[in-house]
């Protein structure tokens, strides 16, 4: 057994010293890893009380991979490696990763381009695609959001820097628009102050800017009107809903019709309405 | 009923609860229920629609209605009183002149602006606050240049006078006095003016009625700078009064009030430009 041991070379690989090196690597990176995250949660912190929400986590993840660099580095000296051919070869390699990897380059390239454009931070609401959403984090390989009905979705750096993003919170303000259409014979001028007076009952609805009277053309059964008016944007939905209802009381309290679609047919020979009969049978059917 | 002071239309102070006591007080179209029950203090409010002049301070009740939906907080068993007090809006008001007003160059104009009081509810010894609402929620405004920079404000309408016989004496509304003077050489319009009430103590006087600090500005050139001060005391046609409270912010570093546009709404002509746009 022991001579099998030394053919294989392995006393030497186990030697004291060796062992010793190696426990003093591991414990290095060990106590260091504990370390960097106690470090990198202190800078987050203090960022956090200078900075923005998506500062702070950037800060935090800076000094934690930094810190977790050099301990790797560490650890690989104090088991005898060669730093520098180590890089040598990590370029060799890089080569080859870069045509393997590249989705994950493009992601990362795209990851920088959004933390430095800044279209949104954490804590924005944005709509990329079909995905509506508050911003979890903004990461180098992708951007995680968490829609409203409370799901998880990772949309890739590449795709949000490629899409048409919305953010919906990057503005204190909102606007609502009212699309509404009432039956001909309407009197407007009533429509407009009905529809002023019930903007400034509102509380939630802005006085300045005003809100905003649009007469849309004359419909296919309706004379169609839109109403903008603004909100706080944290109070959007509570306008939204509060207005229309609002309105829709108001308008009845008014007599202000809203019809419903409403076709008319006539002969086209004679130009006269279809006559219509209705037909009633004045006894029931004997069975 | 335990009240501080004897004067007429004082709502304010502080009121002493048996177990089981049930008091209102109604300001106007504002009624607030505070209830004790052993170790628990229910606050409950109201604002009626049809409007009701009436004032009633610490009134017993036999209960608090059950449409009302009561705010329940636990408080030590010691804890028998409670304090209301009144406090300014706790964001700047914007008034709007349904007329157009002018300051023709070397004019000056006092305006009277009243806005609906804040009503604050504390437990007493220690002071720690309960709740705050205003008897009268104003509609959000904004004052900035566009939609995109500027800070909300409430917006106070029909309630902006030049006269002080007009303004009603009501002991649910703050009376702020603004001292206008146009010494430039081209007329100054009053479209829009934005009263810091964050920045103004609360004073009330023989009547009850509650007053601000005067504001005054004096515009100097035709560029939008202006001298804006602050009063120190109750303006002098509140005649003798006492201040009631401090105000909710301190006038450190706030360079919008330095600036005229700031203070007075000049329409830009983004504005005008979003009007045309949809």
């Amino acid at each position: 057994m022991s001579a099998l041991w030394n053919d294989l070379g392995l006393a030497d690989l186990f030697t004291t010293a060796r062992l010793l090196s190696l426990a003093r690597a591991v414990l290095v990176l060990l106590v260091g890893l504990v370390l960097a995250r106690g470090l990198a949660a202190a800078a987050g912190r203090a960022a956090a009380t200078r900075w923005s929400r998506q500062e702070s986590m950037l800060t935090r993840r800076l000094v934690f991979y930094t810190l977790v660099g050099l301990l790797v580095a560490s650890s690989l000296h104090q088991l005898g490696f060669q730093l520098s051919v180590l890089l040598g070869a990590a370029g060799i390699l890089t080569v080859a990763l870069g045509f393997a990897s590249q989705t994950s380059a493009s992601n990362l390239i795209s990851g920088l381009f959004l933390i430095a454009e800044r279209p949104f931070v954490v804590g924005d609401v944005i709509r990329v695609d079909d995905v509506t959403g508050e911003v979890l984090s903004v990461d180098l390989m992708s951007v995680k959001i968490r829609t409203f009905d409370n799901l998880y979705v990772r949309v890739p750096n590449e795709a949000v820097i490629k899409s048409r993003i919305t953010n919906l919170t990057h503005f204190p303000l909102r606007r609502v628009d009212v699309k509404l259409g009432v039956a001909y014979g309407t009197d407007l001028g009533l429509v407009q102050r009905v529809l002023r007076e019930t903007a400034e009952a509102n509380p939630l609805c802005l006085d300045e800017p005003a809100p905003l009277y649009i007469f849309r053309g004359f419909g296919e059964s309706s004379l169609d009107i839109q109403y903008n008016v603004w909100g706080k944007r944290e109070n959007y939905l509570d306008l939204l809903n509060s207005i229309h209802q609002e309105i829709a009381a108001a308008f009845a309290a008014a007599g202000i019709v809203i019809p419903f679609p409403q076709r008319t047919l006539t002969a086209a020979a004679s130009g006269d309405p279809f006559p219509v009969r209705v037909v009633s049978d004045p006894s029931p059917p004997q069975t | 009923m335990s009240r501080e002071g004897a004067l007429e239309g004082r709502w304010w102070g502080e009121f002493e609860f048996a177990p089981g006591d049930v008091k209102l007080w109604r300001l106007g179209t504002y009624a607030l229920w505070a209830e004790r029950t052993g170790t628990e203090f229910r606050l409950a409010s109201r604002r009626d629609e049809e409007s009701s002049e009436s004032l009633a301070v610490a009134l017993p009740v036999p209960s608090v209605p059950d449409d009302v939906t009561r705010t329940r907080y636990g408080v030590r068993e010691a804890a028998h009183s409670l304090r209301l007090s009144p406090a300014t809006a706790d964001r700047a008001v914007v008034v709007k002149s349904r007329d157009p007003f002018i300051v023709p160059p070397g004019g000056a104009v006092t305006v009277f602006v009243s806005s609906p009081v804040w009503v604050q509810v504390a437990l007493t010894d220690p002071h720690r606050p309960l709740q705050e609402e205003p008897v009268r929620r104003p509609s959000d405004t904004w004052f900035g240049p566009d939609t995109m920079t500027g800070d909300l404000g409430y917006a106070v309408r029909t309630s902006v006078r030049y006269d002080l016989a007009h303004v009603p004496a009501e002991p649910h509304r703050v009376v702020s006095v603004a001292r206008i003077r146009n010494q430039a050489g081209t007329p100054l319009p009053l479209a829009r003016m934005r009263l810091p009430l964050p920045y103004l103590s609360l004073f009330a006087d023989r009547e009850g009625r509650l007053w601000t600090e005067a504001v005054s500005l004096d515009r100097n050139d035709d560029d939008d700078l202006a001298e804006i001060k602050l009063g120190r005391s109750a303006p002098r046609e509140a005649g003798p009064c006492e201040r009631v409270a401090e105000p909710r912010e301190s006038m450190t570093a706030s360079p919008i009030f330095r600036s005229f546009a700031g203070l007075l709404g000049l329409r830009t002509s983004r504005e005008a430009y979003e009007r045309v746009v949809e």
